[in-house]
């Protein structure tokens, strides 16, 4: 192409990345906001703004393409994980804590929300890349955000993970640039290479940087650590968003290599969904702390959403899709209730006993958030696992594949052993008896935004209108 | 004309690096005057005495200002290529100028947010030169200061032992 | 001139990245684990460099010096931590980190 058309070619693109420069450009209004106005309130408005803003200029799902010589492509996926994101990145500023936080707090929320963005769309390897560490870096900052002795604890062990995992994502990326000769995924031709061993090896490091974003075995072990004594809203955030753009990139680069021809690196990622599912589960049994026992929820619930992306077309992107999205809002959901109960220090299940007597109502919001963590009736969580299951099932019907088989098997059992952890919390609150006094718990302004948060959960199994729009609009256009 | 093999430039370049360190060292040997006392055979250590641990606390100051170094100097590594091109008259001819803006506004708005950084530093006060404020005495003695100089000016002798 | 071939370079990359491995995993002060990191990373930037040889339009390089300026912001939000991690436990070793429970 003539140097002309590249830059008119750029200029074109950049109408295209408007959500993504509206989040930069806020977040450096915040920064500068923040220095002048102390407040926290007004860098919670500023944080607000920017994340509306935004989503008012994600183009819509009928101009999709790809941009700026193929290093981002903007796909159904992208067009409504945008929306999802900002939508999801409000709901920060109803946590109980959110006026404690400095600006730079905020500022860096829309940094991970920025990253995460450009992971929904990065097709180059230095895109992909740059995007995974905006994200890496300012979750590594906002682990730190209570000061506390163990929040720096935590925040250096998240780092030297982190690190290690994308320099060898880094040192693999080489690897495919050198073999592939392009740092363009969708160029990519994995077929034509020769002698593929050292390719392979650098396909499945870089992988591991992806793994590493989305929590799934064997680079998991930072989540516990790190959502125990992030702060509540920031965890909410990072357990959610990068989560997410994650596994859109991981669907895009197992895509690019078509993960189906090459049959070695499939079984490798079967195993790892399998093994992530069973040690989420496992680990969770054992946990006390509410906090810790969500976050290895959390991995188990990675498992279950690599298992959506196993399975080819239509099906699995949308049950990827439905399960993303009411994941996030489930995990929101629960993360507030955390973040009201850990203002009151009651982060123990063993604190809560007794809790009925004065939080009843409470309780019971609580207990409808722990069934939708579980996947049952009548919440939104047994809409997505059910259609997840389904699609599964419908899969292993095509293909007969003994793993799919096992994938589906430890699946349903980890629904089975996650009744005895989630229904933890209820069962302390309502069943068991304090020696001491109760207190209460909640006042009424977060009474109100906890029931319009569970009712959301509520009404997405009732009326599952949004759910199936979604899948319409992902479906109207050709995967 | 001698043909040299991509291993010999890097030995030409081990030997030029090593050569240029030896003269340089030989010249100031030569040069300096020699007049040795006990403070300048210490280690230099910033204007820290080196004693005990390398691994002690050091004046906190320097570690933000240096971390701060850090950040602003890496960062132009990206405006070396930019400075070759950005002018190039063929590239600028060929696309009516709109090369030229195109670089010129890239680059204002990567130094922009550079200056934004430098901006908050600045706010944030870290770039202020912590000096120790001397704190006053609140504490209000009983016995008048004029004592304290009468005994001053006492003499007192000598005990003979 | 005949140039050195490829594979030098990509056996001293391959090394760098053992040796950065080694460290971080059996180095005990972060500073060193930190460094060990970094040596990884510049396995990583020679392997890019060296590729881009066969690369008209030097994607390589590029990459290479975003990787640079990356590896320094991780640096220094290390150290930062560290320095508070030093404020707080009067130590930069990481088995000296065990108040969280595992």
């Amino acid at each position: 192409m003539v140097l002309k058309d590249q830059l008119s070619h750029i200029i074109e693109s950049l109408s295209q990345v408007g959500f993504e420069m509206v989040l930069i450009g806020g977040s450096l209004l915040l920064l500068l906001l923040g220095l002048i106005a102390k407040r926290s309130l007004v860098s919670q408005i500023v944080y607000v703004l920017v994340l509306v803003l935004a989503m008012t200029l994600v183009p819509l799902p009928t101009d999709l393409g790809v941009w700026f010589g193929g290093a981002l492509a903007v796909q159904e996926l992208t067009w409504l994980f945008r929306l999802v994101f900002s939508f999801l990145g409000v709901w920060v500023v109803f946590y109980p804590t959110a006026n404690r936080h400095p600006f730079e707090y905020y500022f860096l929320l829309l940094a991970v929300i920025a990253g995460s963005a450009f992971m929904l769309s990065a097709q180059h390897l230095l895109v992909i890349y740059l995007a995974i560490e905006l994200t890496s870096f300012a979750s590594y900052l906002l682990t730190n955000f209570n000061f506390e002795k163990r929040s720096f604890e935590a925040g250096i062990k998240y780092l030297i993970f982190g690190g290690t995992a994308s320099a060898l994502a880094l040192y693999g990326a080489s690897l495919i640039y050198g073999f592939t000769g392009t740092l363009l995924v969708s160029e990519m031709d994995f077929a034509l290479v020769q002698n593929p061993a050292l390719l392979n090896v650098g396909l499945l490091l870089f992988i591991g940087a992806m793994l590493f974003k989305v929590s799934l075995v064997p680079f998991h072990i930072w989540v516990p650590t790190t959502y125990q004594v992030a702060p509540t809203s920031a965890v909410a955030i990072l357990s959610v968003i990068p989560k997410i753009a994650g596994f859109v990139l991981l669907h895009r680069v197992l895509l690019a290599v078509d993960v189906h021809t090459q049959y070695w690196l499939y079984v490798v990622i079967v195993a790892v969904g399998m093994a992530t599912i069973v040690i989420g589960t496992l680990g969770a049994l054992r946990q006390t702390n509410i906090k810790r026992m969500i976050a290895y929820g959390a991995i188990a619930h990675s498992g279950f959403l690599l298992g959506a992306l196993l399975i080819p077309g239509e099906t699995g992107v949308v049950a990827f899709a439905w399960y993303a999205l009411a994941y996030g809002i489930i995990n929101l959901v629960a993360f507030y209730m955390v973040s009201v109960l850990e203002d009151r220090q009651l982060l123990d299940v063993k604190d809560l006993a007794g809790l009925s007597r004065t939080e009843g109502y409470f309780g019971g919001l609580i207990t409808i958030v722990m069934v939708a963590l579980i996947g049952l009736p009548p919440t939104v969580g047994f809409t997505i696992k059910f259609y997840l299951f389904t699609a599964l099932w419908g899969w292993y019907q095509t293909v007969v594949d003994p793993w799919i088989m096992g994938y589906l098997v430890v699946a349903l059992m980890s629904v089975v052993f996650s009744l005895f952890f989630y229904l933890k919390v209820p069962y302390f609150i309502f069943l068991k008896e304090s020696d001491g006094d109760v207190q209460s718990v909640t006042n009424p302004g977060q009474r109100v935004i906890a029931t319009i948060f569970t009712l959301v959960l509520l009404w997405l199994f009732i009326s599952p209108d949004i759910l199936n729009n979604i899948a319409d609009n992902i479906k109207s256009i050709a995967w | 004309m001698i043909e040299l093999s991509g291993f010999a430039v890097v030995l030409l370049f081990i030997i030029g690096a090593a050569g240029f360190v030896v003269t340089t060292m030989l010249v100031g040997k030569i040069l300096r005057p020699v007049r040795p006392n006990e403070e300048k055979n210490t280690t230099y250590e910033s204007g820290e005495d080196p004693v005990k641990s390398a691994w002690g606390v050091f004046n906190i100051r320097f570690y933000v200002i240096a971390l701060i170094f850090l950040l602003f100097e890496t960062e132009l590594v990206f405006l070396f290529p930019w400075a070759t091109v950005f002018a190039n008259e063929e590239m600028n001819a060929s696309t009516d100028g709109l090369w030229g803006m195109f670089s010129l506004v890239e680059t204002f708005i990567f130094i922009g947010i550079l200056l934004l950084g430098l901006v908050y530093v600045w706010a944030k006060g870290m770039l202020d030169w912590v000096k120790p404020k001397p704190q006053k005495s609140t504490y209000r003695s009983r016995i008048p200061a004029s004592a304290y100089a009468h005994i001053n000016q006492k003499s007192y002798e000598k005990k003979q032992a | 001139m005949t140039a050195i071939p490829l594979t030098y370079y990509l056996v001293v990359a391959a090394f760098l990245l053992c040796a950065g491995l080694l460290i971080v995993l059996t180095k005990k002060n972060a500073i060193m684990v930190l460094i060990g990191i970094e040596l990884m990373l510049n396995a990583a930037n020679l392997n890019l460099v060296a590729f881009s040889r066969n690369d008209p339009q030097l994607n390589g390089q590029v990459f290479a010096i975003f990787s640079v300026v990356l590896a320094a912001a991780e640096v220094a939000i290390a150290l930062a931590i560290l320095l508070n991690i030093y404020r707080k436990y009067n130590s930069s070793d990481l088995d000296d980190l065990n108040t969280l429970e595992h």
